[in-house]
């Protein structure tokens, strides 16, 4: 009589003895006996469980997690996030964003994000780590007419129809670095004449008086004539209409 | 539905949203505990690794490529945790076999087991070579592909059945010598 081999024996245990093995099994008791000792071992393994591990492991690790976060500068997760969008698109040191002063605008644009996420720039700020991130920082700044046309008309549209002042806000003062483009300068001075927060007027009226954008006289007129608009905006208004004129 | 592959945790813990691992760490810790205490026998040692790899991940997030199997990656901390520890073992042992005093380390932390049946088979286990316990955890405990524990084990499927089986064929050996 053949015997069985180990390896049918154990792939039996694991799967069904052929009607071959099966025959020899039930006439073989060796052979039978190492054919169940196989079922026996593979069954404890399936039904073994596993056990619970012990909470001490998530204490430690959710410590070194603290720690770790602590270690990264501007770590705070809102920040990150709107600090490079913003970084794209204004090319601001992120640092500035740090300042307390800004941290409502920052707060603010993390709103924006799926706004932003419409436009074709969310590619850009798919690369995963941060010199990848980085280097399309680089290249936009390199190819700034083609990219920023469709980031301007982002941030005009944010400026002009976003329901968050602070929002806005960013939105402007995001803008200021494009002041140098025409086109920019006209649709800021158009967008001043449907804006209604005193900050954000004030804001876009300084970069138009800076840039010595005339178009900003019409609106800035109009201003003046409001009989809603707070004092000091009108004493500013009537300052750069000055500086303009 | 729309889960969020452990892949993407992965990216977004290498952009330093740390909290990320959470979610990362609540997938894998039981398995990663399993896999050390099946191949280490050690409930102390087993809790101590499995934070080490996590912290390795937390800490060399940067290193993980991204794209690839997270699975994959961190079962590379986890095996070479589980070496460095056979490693630290053997040099321990070495040291205490001049002084004929071998603790034998290993079955010193006993862990309570679901059955006798299992406290068995952790005693044939922990006759086995480390490298084909860890072989067998990885197959039969863990459940892991014959491709993923190739690629993990830089060898060929083939070779790796092949070592499975006799490695089970050495576990069947060992678990009924017990009952002599
Ligand atoms: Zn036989």
């Amino acid at each position: 009589m053949i015997h069985a081999t180990d390896e049918q024996l154990y792939e039996a245990a694991e799967a069904h003895p052929d009607d071959e093995l099966a025959l020899h099994l039930a006439q073989c008791e060796a052979c039978r006996n190492r054919y169940e000792e196989y079922c026996a071992v593979l069954q404890v393994i399936t039904e073994s469980k596993d056990e619970e591990p012990p909470q001490s492991i998530r204490w430690e690790v959710e410590a070194a997690i603290a720690e770790e976060r602590a270690s990264i500068p501007r770590q705070k997760p809102y920040l990150q996030i709107a600090a490079a969008i913003l970084l794209l698109l204004t090319g601001y040191v992120v640092g500035t964003y740090l300042a307390p002063t800004h941290r409502k605008e920052v707060i603010a644009l993390q709103s924006q994000v799926s706004l932003l996420k419409e436009m074709a720039l969310v590619n850009a700020l798919e690369p995963q780590t941060a010199s990848e991130r980085i280097q399309v920082v680089n290249q936009i700044q390199a190819n700034e007419p083609t990219v920023s046309e469709k980031l301007i008309s982002t941030l005009i549209r944010t400026l002009n129809t976003d329901d968050s002042p602070n929002v806005r806000y960013a939105a402007a003062q995001a803008l200021e670095r494009y002041i140098h483009q025409e086109s920019v300068r006209l649709q800021l001075a158009a967008s001043l004449e449907f804006q209604t927060d005193p900050l954000i007027q004030l804001s876009l009226i300084s970069m138009l008086v800076e840039a010595q954008e005339k178009a900003a006289i019409k609106p800035i007129k109009e201003l003046l004539g409001n009989p809603n608009a707070p004092k000091e905006l009108k004493q500013q208004a009537q300052l750069a209409l000055d500086i303009l004129t | 539905m729309n889960k969020v592959t452990d892949e993407q945790l992965m990216e977004a813990v290498q952009r330093d949203k740390l909290d990320q691992l959470n979610v990362l760490f609540e997938r894998y810790q039981k398995r990663i505990y399993n896999y050390f205490l099946k191949s280490t026998g050690d409930v102390e040692e087993s809790a101590d690794l499995t934070q080490a790899v996590f912290i390795r991940v937390l800490k060399y997030r940067k290193s993980y490529r991204s794209g690839s199997a997270f699975e994959f990656w961190i079962f590379q901390i986890a095996r070479n945790q589980v070496k460095d520890h056979f490693r630290k073992l053997k040099v321990y042992k070495d040291q205490f076999t001049d002084l004929q005093t071998i603790p034998d380390v290993e079955e010193s932390d006993e862990y309570a087991l679901q059955s006798e049946r299992e406290r068995r088979l952790q005693l044939a286990m922990n006759q086995l070579p480390p490298d084909k316990r860890e072989l067998l955890v990885l197959a039969k405990f863990q459940n892991m592909k014959y491709e993923d524990i190739a690629n993990l084990r830089s060898a060929s499927v083939s070779a790796i059945k092949v070592q499975v089986h006799r490695t089970i064929q050495q576990l069947r050996a060992y678990y009924f010598e017990q009952e002599d």
